[in-house]
């Protein structure tokens, strides 16, 4: 059916357009202002987790495709994606490299190396 | 499609298989493996650098602008494909073309974007290897990271531009362009440059911000 697969959704995808170009300059003068890393990684990733959805729906048509069963590939890739992600923070909680800002005192010295040079290894 | 099935005196109706061509169902497992591959090189960036005592300061050794520049290029590129799909399906073979050859050229012009920036971080020995990484916090896992994560998306954007190229040789070269029946063919082609559009969203804040 034209209209299901974007015939009449001209309208949606210019004011998606617009609005994407919008939340970039947002991201980059957003992000600038902030000193510290972590409000940085959070406001940078918020935005574009905003576009990223703006994308998936309209453009991607996800939003008249829902009812045809597409979410049962997305869906298991983000849990997948977001579960790889989650499951990496023990590892870097528990890093304690000698001299990086993570490592306690009890451990500072006494932990992993890593090595520029040699790549790490 | 619907299919009758008797059951004593009673007429059951359902439907066979998804509500999906086989096309867009390969595609869209085709990205679902996509979102599983960055997301691999994404957490691999994540632990490299957050076990780090240091890293490059935003804005030093990548400019924050040029990441912008191409995110809205990038950006532009995506909606100028979906306007692609819709000129098909109005069967407007004049905006077709125009807005297929515009999708090619801001794909290049993204690629044009990223050779700069690659030819700048050689002219300074920030490469693999290169003898400019002493002046740069832990500067031979920053280049890995950032070249690999760039990398392969650029090359994604190349085979992406590939079959963009395709499908605009193919409106030229047919007179009354891509036909209205062959409409999924550019959808399935914008739904893999939609993700590639994904991606470097992800990507710009991620390496040129934070």
């Amino acid at each position: 059916m034209a209209n299901e697969n974007g015939g009449s959704h001209f309208n949606a995808y210019l004011y998606v357009a617009i609005a994407l170009l919008i939340l970039t300059v947002v991201t980059y003068f957003v992000a600038e202002s902030f000193e510290s890393t972590f409000q940085r990684a959070v406001s940078g990733l918020l935005i574009a987790t905003a576009k990223a959805m703006l994308v998936v729906t309209i453009f991607m048509h996800l939003k008249w495709d829902w009812k045809k069963k597409t979410w049962f590939m997305i869906i298991p890739a983000l849990l997948l994606s977001a579960v790889l992600l989650v499951g990496l923070f023990p590892d870097i909680a528990n890093r304690q490299i000698a001299g990086s800002p993570y490592a306690t005192a009890s451990t500072a010295g006494g932990g992993e190396e890593l090595h520029e040079s040699d790549g790490g290894h | 499609m619907a299919e009758a099935a008797s059951v004593g005196h009673a007429q059951q109706e359902y439907e066979v298989g998804l509500p999906l061509s086989n096309a867009k169902l390969a595609m869209w497992l085709f990205l679902a493996t996509e979102i599983m591959f960055f997301a691999a090189l994404i957490s691999a960036y994540v632990v490299l650098r957050w076990g780090l005592p240091a890293w490059p300061e935003p804005d030093t050794v990548l400019k924050a602008w040029i990441g912008a520049l191409n995110t809205a290029v990038l950006l532009c590129s995506s909606a100028t494909m979906a306007f692609s799909l819709w000129a098909v399906h109005q069967g407007d073979v004049q905006k077709q073309r125009l807005f297929l050859a515009l999708t090619v050229l801001l794909g290049l012009a993204f690629l044009g974007v990223k050779a700069y920036e690659y030819s700048e971080k050689f002219a300074h020995g920030y490469y693999p290897g290169g003898p400019g990484l002493a002046e740069i916090p832990s500067g031979p896992t920053f280049v890995s990271c950032y070249f690999t994560l760039t990398g392969f998306h650029a090359l994604h954007v190349l085979a992406g531009l590939v079959m963009l190229s395709w499908l605009l040789i193919w409106s030229l070269l047919r007179d009354g362009g891509i036909p209205h029946a062959q409409a999924e063919r550019v959808e399935l082609v914008g739904l893999y440059w939609h993700f590639v559009d994904v991606v470097w969203i992800f990507l710009f804040p991620l390496l040129y911000l934070i």
